[in-house]
């Protein structure tokens, strides 16, 4: 019974990760002759017997309960298409989008969002065939205005949050900045020093795979205000 | 075109080929992950005075959808010369050539893939060759390979391609430019995981079937050597180690 | 995102940007050339930022135009390649594309950079043509200025392969001339225009907020030889004169950077 790779090593596709374990497989490997191997370039992370590998990156792809922030792209009839930086769109139905009373031949959907508006959303369910549902009914949803988007790899949402939120609320603190941070990798940003904040999120994505960045970043924050946290 | 055909001595007294190389010695190698900012990942790799750049754009909504397969993402694979890429200048511009390479290195990568988990999504794959001196569509191929590791895409292992040759009457690893030109065949082949399965095989020349095997032995010994150097490659993009 | 996008316009009104920048400074630039040696005649890597090209030059013999028939030729071709953008697909050249080869030659061609004449084998007969071709790697906004840096670093990097009488062909292995031969070093630079603040060097985002732009190309006299205006919205002539003035400034440090 081996491990062959540790917690926290960084893999390639086809690595072996464990032989003759009796392992589960949670995500990101896969099982030949015996071994598991990595399908991902990515981090190992065992968890009790199970074991996941974190690609270092990849598109988005949704999942019930995600809340994440997407553009309106198109307005039909009783329905919204919202853009999810994903290769599947998202359909935001009238029912899901508002409590108030819609008359579909009288009022305008534009009036509640229009194509090109920024929203945070929440992905109700997904199908088989990848039909994702969206819905608006959630406190965190809301249509964005100002400030400015950027974007991380999906599997870097994690690092960006850190544990129990301690990453993002430190940027928080040191920029005086709201920040919201989607699922799919795109987070909002608004403040005076969205710069600062943005830079420190991209600082996170670079060094995500290194041990005790909050405190590295705690440190750098510190150093580009000139002001303690 | 009536230059007299010199009698090339492929490999002389010292075991030397027309480059210094031993026969069964792969040319210098580099390789370098991450160098392109849009593309969803990528990759250049330098074989001798071959280098190839490749990206990566996926898995994305795939156009026009008669296109879409609803169990699997589709790939779309394209492979061309820069017209900078050899001495005599390229025509810019789809070709034969490039269109049936796209479609060999596309099955070559295939197998490595697990497509189904993207269901109507498409894969844009795109091997530039911008130097060009001899086994192109292998380069393309290793650093494609590459590039869809970069882009997260969820593999069975690495695909690693090389030619063997035959010039003169010897068997030869990573045939050259003018080896491939002037020597007698080509048998470019790509291996996954640096192991046994062959995902590409193709051959042009006049051989035996021993001469024939004992390309292929040498060029699955070539896709291994390469496939540890991809390994490095990755692992160099985030300080691992091996 | 249009949401960037608004931001963007709004920052400018007030003289900002979303990274930080002034509105007349530019990203990092490198050259690089001599980049593709075995096979080109002349190239560059240039990066504006994230933005990456490379220009390759080739040479060829061919007959010259009959109305010069002691006139070298001069093609220029521009590939949008797939692999910079999401947005670029494969396929014939796209308006973009087209647009971009071409503002590069006149820079080249209407300043009459390249002594054509000495390009000249047999009056009448045979002429060298120098293909000047941009390859785009990665688009983060800028093509133009990357582009036109990328070909006059290439030309200046280039040799003119020997012609060889008897076979009839060019002998790759011999050098011509040492040096492409030209008259004058052109340089261009691009000033754009968001809402009604001049903007110089804008990345991919701020380009999508883009009204207006002047590409300017300025020889080391400081005479303007070229010119293309794009974008679907108008300029003023202020603007115009803001962005010539604009131009030969940020020219001189790019001039620089090539050691000219």
């Amino acid at each position: 019974m081996t491990r062959v790779k540790q917690s926290n090593e960084i893999v390639v596709p086809g690595d072996t990760i464990a032989e003759d374990e009796d392992i589960s497989i949670d995500s990101g490997a896969y099982e030949e002759e015996n071994k598991i191997k990595s399908k991902h370039l990515g981090t190992v992370i065992y968890s009790g017997n199970s074991v996941t590998v974190r690609p270092m990156s990849g598109r988005y792809i949704p999942e019930a309960g995600d809340t994440i922030i997407g553009e309106i792209s198109r307005v039909s009839y009783s329905r919204w298409s919202v853009d999810l930086n994903s290769p599947y769109e998202g359909n935001l139905n009238i029912a899901d989008a508002t409590d108030e009373y819609v008359d579909l031949d009288e009022d305008d959907l534009t009036d509640f969002y229009d194509v090109g508006d920024a929203v945070v959303i929440k992905v109700k369910n997904v199908t088989e065939s990848m039909d994702v549902d969206l819905t608006m009914t959630d406190d965190r949803c809301k249509k964005l205005e100002g400030g400015r988007i950027v974007q991380v790899p999906p599997s870097k949402v994690p690092r960006v949050i850190g544990k129990k939120g301690t990453m993002v609320k430190q940027i928080n603190k040191a920029t005086n900045c709201n920040i919201i941070v989607g699922q799919n990798g795109l987070i909002w940003i608004s403040g005076d020093n969205a710069n600062l904040a943005a830079r420190a999120i991209k600082k996170v994505d670079d060094e995500a795979h290194i041990d005790g960045l909050t405190d590295k970043m705690a440190e750098w924050l510190e150093e580009q205000t000139g002001e303690e946290l | 075109m009536s230059k007299q055909k010199q009698e090339v001595e492929w490999v002389d007294e010292n075991n030397e080929r027309v480059d210094g190389r031993k026969v069964d010695e792969l040319r210098e190698t580099k390789m370098e992950v991450g160098v392109l900012e849009e593309a969803d990942g990528s990759a250049m790799v330098e074989v001798g005075n071959t280098r190839v750049i490749a990206s990566v754009f996926g898995p994305q909504d795939l156009h026009p959808a008669h296109l879409q397969e609803s169990d699997r993402a589709v790939i779309k694979m394209r492979y061309n010369m820069a017209p900078f890429s050899v001495d005599d200048r390229m025509q810019p511009g789809p070709n034969r050539r490039a269109k049936e390479i796209g479609l060999v290195a596309k099955r070559a990568l295939e197998p490595a893939l697990e497509l189904e988990q993207f269901p109507t999504a498409g894969i844009d794959i795109s091997m530039e060759v911008i130097e060009s001196d001899g086994g192109t569509r292998a380069t393309g191929i290793t650093a494609a390979s590459l590039a869809l590791a970069d882009a997260g895409m969820p593999m069975k292992g690495l695909v690693s391609s090389c030619a063997a040759g035959v010039v003169g009457d010897h068997v030869v690893l990573d045939v050259n430019g003018k080896e491939d030109k002037e020597g007698n065949a080509d048998i470019p082949i790509a291996t996954i995981n640096g192991g046994g399965d062959v995902s590409l095989l193709q051959m042009d020349g006049d051989l035996t079937q021993e001469q024939v095997e004992e390309c292929v032995a040498l060029a699955k010994e070539g896709c291994a050597d390469l496939h540890e150097q991809q390994r490095e490659a990755l692992l160099r993009t985030y300080g691992g180690e091996e | 995102m249009k949401l960037n996008t608004d931001t963007i316009k709004e920052m400018a009104e007030d003289g900002e940007r979303l990274d930080g920048r002034d509105l007349d400074e530019y990203r990092e630039v490198k050259v690089e050339q001599d980049y593709i040696p075995t096979t080109a005649q002349g190239s560059a890597k240039v990066s504006i930022g994230d933005t990456q090209v490379i220009v390759g030059i080739s040479f060829d013999v061919e007959s010259p135009y009959p109305d010069r028939p002691n006139s070298g030729t001069i093609v220029t071709n521009a590939e949008l390649a797939p692999m910079a953008d999401r947005e670029f697909e494969s396929g014939p050249p796209q308006e973009a594309g087209v647009e971009l080869a071409r503002v590069v030659d006149r820079g080249i061609r209407e300043s009459e950079a390249i002594d054509l004449e000495a390009l000249c084998i047999e009056e009448g007969e045979k002429v060298y043509t120098a293909f000047i071709d941009v390859h785009i790697l990665n688009n983060d906004g800028n093509l133009l200025d990357a582009s036109a840096l990328g070909a006059i670093a290439a030309l200046r990097d280039g040799y003119v392969p020997a012609y060889d009488e008897e076979e009839d062909e060019l002998d790759h292995d011999k050098v011509g001339m040492d040096k492409i031969p030209m008259n004058k070093v052109p340089v261009t630079a691009t000033g754009r225009k968001i809402g009604d603040t001049i903007v110089w060097d804008t990345d991919r985002e701020e380009e999508e907020a883009l009204g207006a732009r002047l590409t300017v190309t300025v020889t080391e006299e400081d005479q303007v030889v070229a010119m293309q205006k794009g974008g679907r919205e108008t300029m003023t002539e202020e603007d115009i004169s803001q962005v010539i003035e604009g131009a030969k400034k940020q020219t001189k440090k790019f001039r620089n950077l090539l050691g000219e």
